[in-house]
């Protein structure tokens, strides 16, 4: 009771000393609120004074950004300008003065002739990548859901994270040694148990290098993408399943109709981010699995861009049409995944 | 007994209960499962530290146990120049990533979240835009020519700082501040950095814990950076995970010393194991602060 009349006193006091500010500068007060009314600009002005010793904070972080984010798409006008050649030195400046307006560089794509290749490999090993590494991560969640005792679940929990702390060449050398045809375990077993004759090179294999990449990413990844998918299990109601366990319900039907309901908006949003990176594979991993023999099949839309813009430097205005496209392509999916997250699931990214 | 039967068929019909497989055939999934993938996981790992642990062995084959116990490829890898030098250059990477990143983004988190904070909407568009479309590899690479820092590790070290999903979790983790706390701060006399520093950050340890965390193990981890701004031409500027991508890549076998060629993958072995030790002293904490809610669900406005 204390507690309520000393705030509305305070309440009071604030308002009246606004009022008398306000008398002061001739400011228009809400005849009902009390409270003075301030256009969009003072508004914001008196926000400004009220937070001027903290709102300075923002700025390392907004400079930063504006730097490395903002400017960056400044120079993305250079994409039309006709000819440049950014590696023949004197610069952005030697590049940009080189050139007239013009859309040329738009019409590389459609010329491209590995152009082709690169988005076939990229969408194939993403395509079945989704199909595999998006529902396991949801049945490694639920089944880590179902052990009872709390010491084994966190032992499960930590062995099956680490993969995704380990980097990409670390993941690479571990199974490139484990299936190596020259000393590998795998090789080793497998021709003692007679399913092969001979060793096999999996890493420098064609038809098996998307498989192994989709199975470097499960490795890598199922454990700690399923923790998203168990932190919401985690937080259903047990009075479900408890409720539905007198009922009868077998394990199988609780998860079908109580778990996996429940966390239909996490899955929707996980579904969201993951077809966002469509038109990635992830450069990281696949430079690290780069062989001489696979290298038809390694090329994708990452490899490619990196190749031309960087590795060889040979065709810098492709790569900077395509960094729009590719840009572009990953902001209309989230945007549109987000927009039909909002309406189906009412769950929104931010 | 007949009852009791009764009522679980009505029961069953009034949920529509299809039958369904028993209990115990997903227990032994789950079981099976499980195991597997531990296996999965633990085996490859124990493999690679056996093999730096063996000496040259090729035939017959390194499974878990070493074969000629030795920590000569060890040796061999601390005594590398461009080793070391590359464990240097991480070293400062990540020490100034961790800190300048979760710094800067939890400052500027702490305005914007304040409700009546001035030109909210304008700030927190500015930096979400950054975070859904990027320019690509050339205009990246091209500022990073025009402000001479290619072939440095500073070139990786500030593009690294930027991360606006930090700032999101920082700005939903101080929302729950109650702004009491920081008005007695304010009456006891203290200034804006001071109440910051002493009074919202302690008030917030398990997220900065767990985003310096993550900072650490990304910035040690990733090349993608490193693979852009520094050719192979300047390996005293690169970090240790580009070291290790273009020793995996480095098939030439221009060496005329017997041991270094026989000894090649268990050197190699050696180099990722030590490699990977910082990640591991972190890997426990991570865990443990795992429960605190690192969700994007919970990043809300």
């Amino acid at each position: 009771m204390e507690k309520m009349t000393d705030s509305t006193n305070e309440e009071v006091a604030a308002v009246s000393e606004d009022a008398v500010s306000a008398k002061k500068k001739n400011v228009k007060i809400d005849p009902v609120t009390g409270q003075v009314v301030r256009g969009f600009w003072q508004e914001e002005l008196h926000r400004l004074k009220k937070h001027r010793s903290i709102i300075w904070f923002v700025l390392p972080a907004l400079s930063l950004v504006i730097l490395f984010g903002y400017v960056p798409m400044v120079g993305m006008l250079i994409a039309f300008r006709s000819k440049f050649n950014v590696y023949m030195g004197g610069g952005i400046a030697g590049a940009w003065a080189s050139g007239t307006w013009s859309l040329e560089n738009f019409a590389l794509i459609a010329t491209d002739p590995r152009i082709g290749l690169a988005l076939k490999n990229t969408l194939l090993i993403n395509f079945f990548g989704l199909l595999i590494t998006f529902p396991l991560p949801i049945i490694c969640a639920l089944l880590l859901a179902d052990i009872k005792s709390a010491a084994m679940s966190k032992f499960v929990l930590i062995v099956l994270c680490l993969p995704n702390f380990l980097s990409w060449t670390m993941t690479v050398g571990i199974w490139a040694n484990v299936m190596s045809p020259t000393d590998g375990m795998l090789n080793n077993f497998l021709c003692d148990i007679g399913i092969l004759k001979e060793p096999f090179d999996f890493f420098g294999s064609n038809p098996w290098f998307k498989p192994l990449v989709i199975f470097l990413k499960v490795w890598k990844g199922t454990g700690w993408s399923s923790i998203i998918f168990y932190a919401a299990i985690a937080s259903i109601d047990k009075s479900f399943f408890e409720a539905a366990t007198l009922d009868g319900a077998s394990k199988f039907q609780k998860i079908l109709w109580i778990t996996l309901p429940t966390i239909v908006p996490v899955i929707g949003l996980q579904l969201i981010m993951t077809v966002t990176y469509i038109m990635s594979v992830g450069l990281e991993q696949l430079m690290a699995m780069y062989t001489a023999e696979t290298k038809h099949e390694q090329f994708t839309v990452d490899t490619y861009l990196y190749e031309i813009s960087i590795q060889d430097k040979t065709n810098a205005p492709l790569a900077t049409v395509l960094g729009i496209v590719n840009g572009l392509i990953a902001l209309f999916l989230m945007l549109g995944g987000n927009a039909i997250s909002k309406k189906l699931l009412r769950t929104s990214l931010w | 007994m007949k009852e009791s039967n009764q009522v679980n068929q009505l029961k069953r019909k009034r949920f529509k209960i299809k039958s369904s497989p028993p209990d115990i055939v997903f227990d032994v999934i789950k079981i099976v499962v499980l195991v597997v993938s531990i296996v999965l996981v633990i085996l490859p790992i124990l493999n690679i530290v056996a093999l730096s642990l063996s000496n040259g062995y090729r035939n017959p084959q390194v499974t878990i146990i070493p074969l000629g116990f030795t920590f000569a490829s060890y040796g061999h890898v601390l005594s590398e120049l461009a080793f070391l030098q590359a464990f240097g250059n991480s070293v400062l990477a990540t020490v100034v990533v961790t800190i300048a990143s979760n710094l800067f983004m939890s400052m500027a988190a702490y305005p914007l979240s304040k409700s009546d904070c001035p030109f909210k909407k304008g700030i927190t568009t500015v930096f979400i835009v950054t975070m859904l479309f990027s320019a690509g590899i050339v205009p990246s690479y091209l500022l990073m020519v025009a402000l001479h820092l290619t072939n440095n590790i500073w070139s990786v070290i500030l593009i690294s700082i930027n991360n606006v999903y930090s700032i999101l979790l920082y700005k939903s983790n101080f929302l729950g501040i109650p702004s009491e706390i920081e008005e007695a701060a304010k009456i006891d006399g203290a200034n804006s950095i001071q109440l910051f520093l002493i009074i919202i950050i302690p008030l917030c340890l398990p997220v900065f814990a767990s985003c310096v965390f993550f900072s650490i193990v990304g910035t040690w981890n990733s090349y993608g950076a490193a693979l852009m701004y520094i050719d192979s031409a300047h390996t005293s500027q690169q970090p240790l995970a580009l070291y290790l991508y273009r020793m995996l890549g480095n098939t030439d076998k221009n060496t005329s010393d017997e041991w270094l060629i026989t000894n090649k993958s268990n050197i190699e072995a050696a180099t990722l194991i030590i490699s990977v030790i910082p990640v591991l002293l972190v890997y426990p904490y991570i865990i443990k602060y795992v429960k605190s809610g690192l969700t994007l669900g919970s990043v809300k406005e």
